[in-house]
């Protein structure tokens, strides 16, 4: 197991730290974690920086997934 | 470690101190009275542009309400978010995971600029194009020692290319140096309370590179308005008029009604009656058979204007009394 802090930031703003399965990719966290989203509309990072869908996470990872349209409002 | 390193470890360290000293300490809610005095002198000008019976005045200023009434709206709002920030529990980030946090923010952005004493983080977005309406770039100014209030940050417009009907709107969801920030609120207001700044401008840049039809301050479809044919102003969708006859297209003002059947018209199209100057359309002028000079239906009769028919009654008169009737001229459909 290997604990990061995951950030979603879809909808309310989610962060928090999780357990995670050893060996899990990013790839595999976003299917779990954004069962019904397209990798493509999301800017993924793992600690800050951008990350290959079959990257590795490890311990103390942070992982960010954030929308590409957010569509802003006018009130 | 380089200068602007220390410059980032100073900024991240003094906003980690900001996010902590401000969790402890009740904020006291301020209530701007701006946009609620803008929308009662509104609702006044409205009722007496109705006493008076200025229906294109109110109607305008009616418009005028709605964005009053919205500017007030964001302002309770605001407020409303800041107050639930403050009562709601939170786990502010370390200073080491903010000095990251900006640290990267160069990686992401064109620009990053700190300013100790003005208490700014400040990121350049690249240029903004939404539906190929070019924007520019726009600077997304964050002070730090307003994070808990409603006006954390500023979208400030570098190159700026508003509405034309509204100088003040730089971007389809920016009024004023302030984005309503929509959907991206609440994850906004979470960055921002736990001091997750890199989040918090990744999530601002992405509604400003994000158009929402339907919700915006001004669409962009009428953001360059659309020139009036007469004047040379601009005219939103809304307000336009088009000439009946040449399609041209018109504001309120230089839009002119045809006196006999109502329509729209340009100048060009419309033209006054020799006899009472009355502006009517071509199709409610009629050439007087005798004098060529155009005149309105009120103004004709059986063809000829009544100075001519007029005339040439009395010449009949004058000829053969008796053959009056045989020598009038034949009726001719207006």
């Amino acid at each position: 197991m290997a604990r990061i802090l995951y950030i979603n930031n879809d909808g309310s703003g989610f962060a928090d730290h999780v357990e995670i399965s050893a060996g899990t990719t990013v790839q595999q966290l976003f299917a779990e974690r954004v069962p019904h989203g397209r990798p493509q509309d999301y800017l993924i990072r793992v600690n800050r920086q951008p990350a290959a869908a079959d990257q590795v996470l490890q311990e103390g990872d942070r992982v960010s997934f954030t929308p590409t349209k957010i569509e802003g409002a006018t009130a | 470690m380089t200068p602007t390193n220390k410059t980032a470890l100073r900024a991240a360290v003094l906003l980690h101190e900001r996010l902590v000293g401000s969790k402890d300490q009740p904020q006291p809610v301020s209530l701007s009275e701006y946009y609620w005095n803008e929308v009662q002198q509104l609702q006044r000008q409205i009722v007496l542009a109705f006493r008076r019976g200025w229906q294109g005045a109110a109607k305008r200023l009616g418009e005028d309400l709605i964005c009053a009434m919205q500017s007030c709206r964001r302002d309770l709002d605001s407020t409303l978010y800041a107050l639930q920030d403050s009562v709601a529990p939170r786990s502010p980030s370390s200073p080491s995971d903010i000095y990251r946090d900006i640290l990267a923010l160069e990686d992401e952005f064109e620009q990053v600029e700190i300013d100790l004493g003005k208490h700014e983080l400040c990121v350049t977005t690249d240029r903004i194009i939404l539906e190929d309406l070019h924007l520019g770039d726009f600077e997304i100014r964050l002070d730090w020692h307003r994070l808990d209030g409603p006006f954390a940050y500023r979208v400030v417009a570098l190159d700026p290319h508003p509405a034309a009907k509204n100088d003040s709107v730089t971007h389809p969801h920016v009024q004023d140096e302030r984005l309503c920030e929509g959907d991206g609120r609440p994850a906004i207001r979470a960055a921002l309370s736990e001091g997750r700044v890199y989040d918090f401008f990744v999530l601002v840049s992405q509604i400003l590179h994000t158009y929402a039809r339907g919700s915006a301050f001004v669409e962009l479809d009428n953001w360059d308005g659309t020139p009036c044919e007469e004047c040379g102003a601009s005219v939103d969708e809304d307000e336009r008029y088009y000439c009946h006859r040449c399609e041209a297209v018109l504001c309120d003002s230089c839009a002119a009604s045809c006196e006999g059947c109502g329509d729209y018209f340009c100048s060009g199209c419309l033209d006054r009656c020799a006899a009472c100057g009355g502006q009517y359309c071509s199709a409610c002028l009629t050439t007087c058979r005798t004098c060529r000079k155009q005149f309105c239906q009120d103004c004709c009769e059986a063809g000829l204007c009544h100075e001519c028919h007029e005339k040439q009654h009395s010449e009949v008169h004058e000829h053969d009394p008796s053959e009056d009737t045989r020598r009038r001229p034949a009726s001719v459909p207006a």
